[in-house]
C-alpha cells in the first residue's frame, strides 16, 4: 500500500502553512520587509548604471559585449541563487522531518517545494528586472526584455538543475564506487557531506554556460538574428527537460535523503570528530586578539556559523560576483570586484545585529559588552568574513589587470568591512531595531563609495 | 508461530571509532508488545531510527513485513507507524489539519477517532506551534498510529504524558496489539515496560543483553535483571 494523496493534497497544505507562516510573522513586519526590498533596490538603482552598465555612455555600436556580459552575469547569480534554494528546499526543507516517516509520494513533495522555491525567486527576478531598467531606457525594451528573459531562464534553470543535482547527490553519497573520491575531497567532512558540498558544482557549470550563451543569443536576437531565440529558449527547454527527470529521482532518492543527512549531522554531533565539531569557521584568528576583544569575536563567529550559517556561506556568491565583475579590461573593474566585495562585508556585518537581537537579554547583564571591545570584535569578525570575496576578486583582477589594480580592489573591500563592522556594533546596541539603520547606513556607504570613485573618473 | 513482522539481522551501526548498535538480531511476531529498555545511550534511539529508515545500518538489514527499509522506504513506512523522540509535526496545521493530511497520505483512518485518542478537544483547532511538548506527542502518537500499520516504533513516546493520556494511550496500543498489531516502545522507565509489554529486550552498549517474556519474571524482577544484565555487559566491555 503506498500514498494515494494526489498532488492537489500536497498543494494545498504546503499553501496553508505558508499562509500561517506569513499571518504569524505580522502584516506590519510583512510590509516593512518587502517595503525595505523595494527601498533597496530603488536605492541601488542610480548606482548600477556607472558601477555594471558603464558601456551605454559608449557608442551604440560597442553594446553588444557589454550586454551579454551584464545579462550574463545576472544569470549566474540568479543560476547560482535558486541552486542554493534548491538545497534549501528540496533537501533540506523545513517539512522534511515531519513527512520522512510517512509513505509521501517524493515527487509531489519534490514538485511543491520546488514551485515554493520558485515563487521565493520571483521577487529577485524583478529586482533584477528593475535594476536593469537603464537598459530599457538607452537600449529600448526589446534588449531589455531578452536579458530578462535569459534571467528568468536562469533560475529556472539554477532551481531545476539544482535540485537534479542534489538528489542525485544522494546516490552518489550512498555508491561505495564514488567513497575514494569523496574520501579524497572531503577534508574534515563526513564523506556524504562532500557529495552534497560539491553537488551544485557540475550543476552551475553547466547551467553556467548555458546562460552565457543564452545572454549571447539574446543580444543576438535583439539585433536581428533570428538564431539567438534557440540560444535565449535553451535554458528553458534544458529546465523543461530536466523537470522531467525530477520525479523519477525524487522517488529514487528522497527517502534515502534523510537517512544521508542524519548520518551528516550524527557525525557533526561530535561522535567522531568532538574537536572538530566544536570548532567554527575563522575561530581560529581570535588567536591574535586581545582576551576581550577575541571572546566577543569567538561569540560572533559561533553565533555566524551556528546560527546563520547561510549568511556566512553566501558571501561566497559576493566572491562569484567580485570575480564576475572584476574580470574585466574596463577602467571600473578593479573598483566594482571591490564594491561587489563590499557588498558582502555589509551582508555579513549584519550578523552582530541579528546577534543582538537573537541573544536573551539577560546576557547583557551576564557578560557586558564595553563598547570600545565589542567595536574591535565586530569589526575583527567582519573583515576576516569579508577577505574571502576580496581576496578572490582581487585575485581576479590581479590576473586580469595586475597587482596594483588588485589592491584598490582589496582596500575598497578591507575599508567597507571595517566601517561595517563599526557599523554593526553601534547598531547592535539597539538590539531589534538596529536592522533598519544598519541597512541605511550600507546603501548610503556603498552610493557614496560608488559616486565618489566612479564620479572621480575610474 | 506466524512469520515474523520485524526482522534485524546482524544490524550494526559505527559513527567512526564509536559503535552505537553493535550485531542486533530481532524477530518480532505479530500481535506482539515489545519494551525496549537500556540505559541512556544504550542504542535504543539509533536501533529504531535504522528501523524506521531514518538512519542506515552500517552491517546488517531490517525487513518490515518482509519488506528492505532500506531499499524501498516508502513501501516499509506504509506497513510502519511511528514516534520519534523528537516529533517533527506541521508546526503550522492544526493536530486535525495534520492527521487528516497523514490520513490521506496513508490511504485510511479515522481522524475522529484518533483525535478522541489524543484527548485534545478544541485544542485540535489550534495550530501544532502553540502546544505544549506533552500534546505534540499525543498528536504524533495518533498519526503513526492512523490507517492501522502492522507496525508502531515509539520511542520514548509515553514518556511525559500525564497520567490520563499515559493510561489511555496503554491501553489504545494494547488494543492495537491484541488485533494483530506489533508495538516496539522504547523506553528507559522499567515500569512503563512492566506495565504493557508482553516481550522485553534489553539493550546495553548497542548490543542485546537480554530478550525475555514478560510472565516469566516476578514483581520487580525486571529492574532488577536489567542491572545484572548491565553489570555483566560492562565488566565484559572492561576485560576485553
Amino acid at each position: 500500500m503506498n500514498a494515494t494523496a494526489p498532488l492537489s493534497r500536497y498543494r494545498a497544505v504546503y499553501r496553508t502553512v505558508r499562509r500561517r507562516e506569513a499571518a504569524a510573522q505580522g502584516l506590519a513586519a510583512r510590509g516593512l520587509r518587502a517595503l525595505l526590498f523595494v527601498a533597496v533596490t530603488v536605492a541601488l538603482l542610480p548606482l548600477v548604471q556607472p558601477v555594471f552598465l558603464a558601456f551605454l555612455d559608449e557608442a551604440p555600436s560597442t553594446w553588444a559585449d557589454g550586454l551579454a556580459g551584464a545579462w550574463g552575469r545576472a544569470g549566474l547569480l540568479l543560476l547560482a541563487v535558486a541552486g542554493l534554494s534548491a538545497h534549501g528546499t528540496v533537501l533540506r526543507g523545513p517539512a522534511r522531518a515531519a513527512l520522512s516517516l510517512h509513505p509521501v509520494d517524493p515527487a509531489a513533495v519534490t514538485r511543491v517545494e520546488l514551485e515554493a522555491a520558485a515563487r521565493g525567486l520571483v521577487p529577485l527576478v524583478a529586482a533584477t528586472a528593475v535594476l536593469a531598467l537603464p537598459i530599457a531606457r538607452t537600449a529600448g525594451i526589446v534588449p531589455w526584455a531578452l536579458g530578462v528573459a535569459v534571467v528568468a531562464g536562469a533560475a529556472a534553470l539554477g532551481l531545476v538543475a539544482g535540485a537534479l543535482a542534489l538528489l542525485g547527490a544522494i546516490a552518489v553519497a550512498e555508491d561505495p564506487r564514488w567513497a575514494p573520491l569523496l574520501d579524497g575531497v572531503r577534508g574534515n567532512n563526513p564523506r556524504p557531506q562532500a557529495a552534497l558540498i560539491y553537488a551544485l558544482a557540475p550543476s552551475t557549470l553547466i547551467g553556467g554556460w548555458l546562460v552565457m550563451a543564452a545572454a549571447d543569443g539574446a543580444v543576438a536576437l535583439g539585433q536581428g538574428r533570428l538564431a539567438g531565440a534557440v540560444w535565449v529558449a535553451l535554458p528553458w527547454i534544458a529546465a523543461a527537460i530536466g523537470l522531467g527527470g525530477v520525479p523519477s529521482l525524487a522517488r529514487r532518492t528522497w527517502f534515502p535523503a534523510s537517512a544521508v543527512l542524519a548520518e551528516v549531522r550524527a557525525r557533526y554531533d561530535a561522535v567522531e570528530h568532538p574537536e572538530e565539531a566544536r570548532r567554527v569557521y575563522l575561530d581560529w584568528t581570535v588567536r591574535w586578539l586581545p582576551d576581550g576583544v577575541g571572546r566577543l569575536a569567538l561569540l560572533l563567529f559561533r553565533y555566524g556559523w551556528r546560527a546563520r550559517r547561510a549568511v556566512v556561506s553566501a558571501l561566497w556568491l559576493a566572491a562569484l560576483g567580485a570575480v564576475a565583475a572584476g574580470w574585466t579590461d574596463a577602467d571600473g573593474g578593479p573598483l566594482r570586484a571591490g564594491l561587489v566585495a563590499a557588498i558582502g562585508a555589509w551582508w555579513v556585518g549584519s550578523l552582530a545585529v541579528f546577534q543582538a537581537r537573537d541573544e536573551p537579554q539577560f546576557l547583557g547583564v551576564w557578560l557586558p559588552r564595553p563598547p570600545a571591545l565589542a567595536l574591535a570584535a565586530t569589526a575583527w569578525c567582519v573583515v576576516a568574513w569579508a577577505l574571502g570575496p576580496a581576496l578572490v576578486g582581487a585575485a581576479a583582477v590581479a590576473v586580469r589587470v595586475g597587482p596594483g589594480a588588485a589592491v584598490i580592489t582589496l582596500g575598497v573591500a578591507v575599508g567597507h568591512a571595517a566601517v561595517a563592522g563599526g557599523a554593526a556594533s553601534v547598531c547592535a546596541r539597539w538590539r531589534g531595531r538596529g536592522l533598519a539603520p544598519y541597512v541605511a547606513g550600507a546603501v548610503l556607504a556603498g552610493a557614496g563609495t560608488a559616486a565618489a570613485l566612479l564620479g572621480g573618473g575610474a | 508461530m506466524s512469520a515474523p513482522v520485524v526482522q534485524i539481522a546482524g544490524v550494526s551501526k559505527t559513527f567512526g571509532r564509536v559503535t552505537a548498535v553493535d550485531g542486533v538480531d530481532l524477530s518480532l511476531e505479530p500481535g506482539t508488545f515489545v519494551g525496549l529498555i537500556g540505559h541512556n545511550g544504550a542504542g535504543k534511539s539509533t536501533l529504531l531510527s535504522m528501523l524506521v529508515g531514518l538512519l542506515r545500518p552500517t552491517t546488517g538489514t531490517i525487513r518490515i513485513a518482509g519488506v528492505d527499509v532500506h531499499a524501498d522506504t516508502r513501501s516499509a513506512l506504509a506497513h510502519l507507524g511511528a514516534v520519534p523522540e523528537h516529533p517533527a509535526l506541521f508546526e503550522y496545521l492544526s493536530a486535525r489539519e495534520h492527521l487528516t493530511f497523514v490520513r490521506d497520505v496513508r490511504g485510511g483512518g479515522d481522524v475522529d477517532a484518533a483525535l478522541d485518542l489524543t484527548g485534545l478537544g478544541d485544542d485540535a483547532d489550534r495550530p501544532i506551534r502553540e502546544y505544549s511538548q506533552g500534546m505534540r506527542r499525543k498528536t504524533a502518537l495518533a498519526a503513526a498510529m492512523l490507517g492501522t500499520p502492522k507496525v508502531l516504533v515509539l520511542d520514548e513516546a509515553i514518556n511525559g504524558l500525564d497520567p490520563p493520556s499515559a493510561a489511555r494511550m496503554k491501553q489504545a496500543l494494547r488494543a492495537r496489539v491484541d488485533a494483530g498489531t506489533t508495538v516496539l516502545l522504547s523506553t528507559h522507565v522499567v515500569e512503563t515496560v512492566e506495565a504493557v509489554a508482553d516481550r522485553v529486550v534489553m539493550l546495553a552498549h548497542g548490543r542485546v543483553v537480554a530478550d525475555v517474556p514478560r510472565g516469566s519474571l516476578g514483581a520487580g524482577a525486571l529492574e532488577q535483571l536489567f542491572l545484572e544484565r548491565l553489570e555483566a555487559e560492562q565488566q565484559a566491555r572492561r576485560s576485553s
